[in-house]
């Protein structure tokens, strides 16, 4: 038997074509972009409803802030109720999130976002002050930080590492509270705190008043600057 | 970048799309395959062995088990040049059972030993049984039907991995499930590249006609498959005919094999390039294109999303070094946040698709599992495939490149 010495194969031009079934690939090509556009609508149809959801939580983002701002005015009439300030906080806290989420899906230029992201600013200014306040009239002790970002790319591992490092000190110390603003944000009083602390590039973090000038690697150096605050106590 | 990629990702979910309904409608074409022949042909198993004394044993009497007539079975085993005690083994089988012939040579490879054997049958039908691999018994009946169409030369097994332990070995059980359904469905439009090495049955006017296996090639069994293509005849799939084989166990020998499989089809594609094209029909105009398209897309693709991941993962540990790791009191789970993160995912198109294939493949799969003697059923099969959903991609890409780089370096690989 020839074995391998004989080896044949087909590349012969005589050998007979062999047939398509056209009609089988174009079915297959027919069904396969009907599947196609019908997932992608699907996606699309999702996104819609997703949309939807996102308007209800914008609108319920803004009725949360506006609440905010009553419950604060209510400190005038219950002034060093605890329970004020523990609702405000955490509300804030929430609604940043929800900021932050809708920032992702909408993206940061989006205009239903700056402004909701305006008014969030005006909301932490006013609760900003309530602590000040009760600094003074409840002889209560906070470390408030202002922590000014850029949401630009080239920025983004600066802005990273800082927010990263207040969110724990946050987490971990409950005289800490935390104030966010968008430096690029198209508001007078962003604009004011950012020029009367001599804001400038992709950060900055203002302690209790101080802009703090040196650059920050550790949150153990943060917490550092807080020991060092006579005024302060860390719990 | 990104944009790229999300259009290389679309692109191959049409193409998947369009793969999947092409090869099920491939199913609408009627088999014609006859009944079992009343005077049962002579056929030959060939066992090619090198250095297989664990299983030679087990490979040998799983095939004396064949239900078929013993007059007409005969059982030769290749001793390929084993440095084990492989041929001291199969001697004493030999001296057992009067239709096992053992055949002992210097080593030359697996091509070379199916080669001597194939000299040495007797058979009209002659089939290869790798040495690592246990053939059920009522494996050859249902193959025989096949061969009343002339133009049939080869009918391939329906393969299984033996007794699946451990995530790798799960993996392949359910890679060589979906095998089943793909080799079925390469059968029905012409277009099987490869004709396993465990239980593959060939008219033996073949290999007298147009030679025997190709001894160059590392893959011979996709040479002879892609041979059979080349001159026209057809190649069948049997789904009745159970083989099952040893997978590897460990992440290195596995890399090899695959090494072995990959850059064999590389080599073969090239050498058989001109079947690709109208000529050849359908094979030549899409299944043939579509093993390249679909390497090259889930390469890409998953290349991409692990870098990805290694990238946005090592930002995120990376932040912990600024509170000393301290990932305790750093905890903060908020539930609204997981939910609308799950809603915003879900209604991407491409997770969309993927959900769907994932569905979509694990009932193809295992309705075709139904219709073989399968000894795994539901949640065992269910079990292989989240890990081979979760696993594959990655190993299929480095299975790859490391063939790719075999292949264009020219590296030797022995079987």
């Amino acid at each position: 038997m020839p074995l391998q010495k004989n080896r044949l194969n087909g590349n012969n031009p005589n050998l007979e074509p062999r047939k398509i079934d056209w009609a089988r690939i174009a079915l297959a090509v027919f069904i396969s972009c009907f599947i196609f556009t019908f997932g992608i609508l699907a996606g699309y149809f999702g996104r819609d409803v997703l949309e939807g959801s996102i308007i209800g939580i914008q609108e319920h983002t803004k009725n949360e802030l506006l609440s905010i701002e009553t419950i604060t005015l209510l400190d005038d009439n219950y002034p060093c109720s605890n329970s004020i300030l523990e609702t405000t906080s955490e509300k804030l806290n929430e609604l940043g999130d929800l900021i932050t989420l809708l920032e992702k899906r909408k993206g940061f230029n989006d205009e239903e976002v700056l402004e909701l992201k305006k008014l969030y600013s005006l909301i932490e200014i006013r609760h900003m002050l309530l602590l000040t306040h009760r600094e003074k009239e409840c002889k209560q002790n906070y470390n408030i930080f202002l922590f000014f970002y850029s949401n630009e790319k080239t920025c983004k591992s600066e802005v990273d590492k800082l927010a990263f490092i207040l969110s724990y000190l946050r987490k971990n110390e409950e005289s800490i509270k935390v104030y966010s603003f968008d430096i690029w944000l198209d508001s007078d009083l962003i604009k004011i705190l950012k020029e009367e602390n001599k804001i400038s590039g992709c950060s900055g973090i203002v302690l209790n008043g101080k802009k703090v000038t040196k650059d920050i690697y550790q949150a153990d150096q943060l917490k550092e600057l807080l020991k060092n605050n006579v005024n302060k106590t860390l719990s | 970048m990104e944009i790229l990629i999300k259009i290389i990702v679309y692109v191959s979910i049409f193409i998947g799309l369009f793969t999947t309904v092409y090869y099920l409608l491939g199913f609408l074409r009627k088999e014609e395959k006859g009944s079992i022949p009343k005077i049962l042909p002579f056929c030959t198993i060939i066992i090619p062995a090198y250095n297989e004394e664990d299983c030679i044993e087990k490979t040998t009497l799983s095939a004396l088990t064949i239900n078929y007539p013993k007059n007409k079975l005969e059982i030769i085993i290749v001793d390929d040049g084993s440095k084990d005690r492989t041929l001291e083994i199969s001697r004493s089988i030999e001296k057992k059972f009067s239709n096992v012939k053992v055949i002992t040579k210097k080593n030359g490879g697996k091509g070379s030993a199916l080669n001597l054997g194939i000299k040495n049958s007797h058979g009209e039908i002659i089939i290869s049984l790798d040495s690592d691999s246990e053939v059920d018994s009522n494996a050859l009946l249902p193959m025989l039907p096949y061969f009343n169409n002339p133009q049939v030369m080869c009918v391939t097994p329906t393969m299984r991995v033996l007794k699946p332990k451990g995530i790798l070995q799960r993996l392949q059980a359910f890679e060589y499930d979906m095998g089943t359904f793909l080799r079925k469905a390469f059968a029905t439009l012409d277009s099987i590249n490869v004709t396993p090495g465990p239980f593959s049955a060939y008219r033996k006017s073949f290999f007298e006609r147009y030679g025997g296996y190709n001894e160059k090639t590392i893959t011979e069994d996709m040479e002879i498959a892609m041979r059979i293509q080349s001159l026209n005849y057809k190649i069948e799939s049997s789904l009745g005919s159970v083989v099952y084989t040893i997978a590897p166990k460990n992440f290195m020998d596995l890399i090899r094999q695959r090494r072995r499989w990959y850059t064999g089809l590389i080599q073969n594609l090239t050498d058989y390039k001109y079947l690709f094209g109208k000529r050849y029909g359908e094979m030549g105009l899409i299944s043939f294109p579509l093993i390249i398209v679909s390497i090259l897309t889930v390469s890409i693709i998953t290349i991409y999303y692990v870098i990805k991941g290694v990238y946005d993962g090592y930002h995120a540990v990376s932040l912990y070094y600024y509170n000393g790791f301290d990932f305790i009191n750093n905890m903060n789970f908020k539930w609204s946040i997981l939910t609308n993160s799950f809603y915003g995912t879900i209604t991407e198109p491409f997770i969309l698709f993927s959900i769907l294939f994932i569905i979509v493949s694990f009932i193809i799969v295992y309705y075709f599992n139904l219709k073989t003697p399968s000894k795994e059923r539901g949640p065992t099969m269910f079990l292989n495939y989240i890990i081979f959903t979760i696993f594959y991609g990655v190993f299929y890409t480095i299975w790859w490149i490391v063939s790719i780089y075999y292949a264009f370096t020219k590296k030797q690989i022995k079987w």
